[in-house]
């Protein structure tokens, strides 16, 4: 086998033209229509799916928060003071004397210099 | 789960359970609210718990879901055995669970923890023997 540095006039002769080769299939030119669905309509059908893949979290969060909206709009109490209770207790406040709701409103505001201990947190 | 009820039947029962053993534990009466705490969450727990019968020996923990808020306000006569100190280190491990999605569990979870911080010491001197 000779060296590339030994190649004559007569090999380069011998090579063949950078051409498609025969075999390759020629289509016809695509249509405008069908050019325009594959060149525009496939990426932008692949953009609107990425962004909806990118917002779905969102979305979803923002739908729990409107259910937890429903759900919390009536408040819910665990060992806590029934209706009738709280309706009894006013029904006797009212029927009390000035004396006696004096009384209650110290009683109330010795209670409310008195409550106050605890903590809190956000989240 | 009935409609406008954010809790099922299993959690309701669990935080039920969690805040009877708490008053059983520690003598104090413990009450759960979940709701809307309004503008400042803080003074609507305290007025709330000024409403409860026995404000002095309860324990209010309010939940406010939709203003991410928790307050656990204690009586006088809680606060003696349940400090804030121990008030802030529950409502931390309560704000964890609930930023996690789980406010059941963190409800339940905190009343426990509130009850074995408030829980009474056995007395070892009385003047009854012990059996």
């Amino acid at each position: 086998m000779r060296c590339p540095h030994e190649w004559g006039p007569d090999t380069v002769s011998g090579m063949h033209p950078a051409t498609a080769p025969e075999t390759w299939a020629d289509p016809d030119a695509l249509p405008l229509l069908q050019a325009l669905l594959l060149f525009v309509g496939v990426p932008l059908g692949l953009v609107i799916v990425i962004s909806l893949l990118a917002a779905a979290p969102a979305i979803a969060r923002a739908s729990r928060q409107r259910r937890d909206a429903d759900a919390f709009a009536q408040p819910r109490w665990f060992g806590g003071p029934s209706v009738d209770a709280r309706s009894e207790r006013r029904a006797l406040g009212r029927g009390s004397t000035d004396a006696q709701s004096e009384t209650e409103s110290d009683a109330e505001s010795e209670a409310e210099s008195e409550v106050g201990g605890g903590a809190g947190a956000r989240w | 789960m009935p409609g406008g009820d954010v809790f099922n039947l299993d959690q309701r029962r669990a935080i039920d359970r969690a805040r009877l053993d708490a008053n059983r534990s520690s003598g104090l009466t413990f009450h759960v609210y979940v709701g809307a705490g309004g503008e400042d969450p803080r003074s609507t727990a305290r007025a709330m718990l000024r409403e409860l019968p026995d404000s002095g020996s309860g324990v209010l923990v309010m939940v406010d879901p939709m203003g991410r808020a928790l307050e656990i306000i204690t009586g006088v006569q809680a606060r003696r055995v349940l400090d804030d100190a121990a008030c802030a280190l529950v409502a931390l491990s309560m704000q964890g669970a609930f930023a996690a999605g789980d406010l059941a569990g963190g409800i339940a979870h905190g009343l426990h923890q509130l009850g074995d911080h408030a829980r009474r010491p056995r007395t070892l001197h009385t003047s009854h023997p012990l059996p």
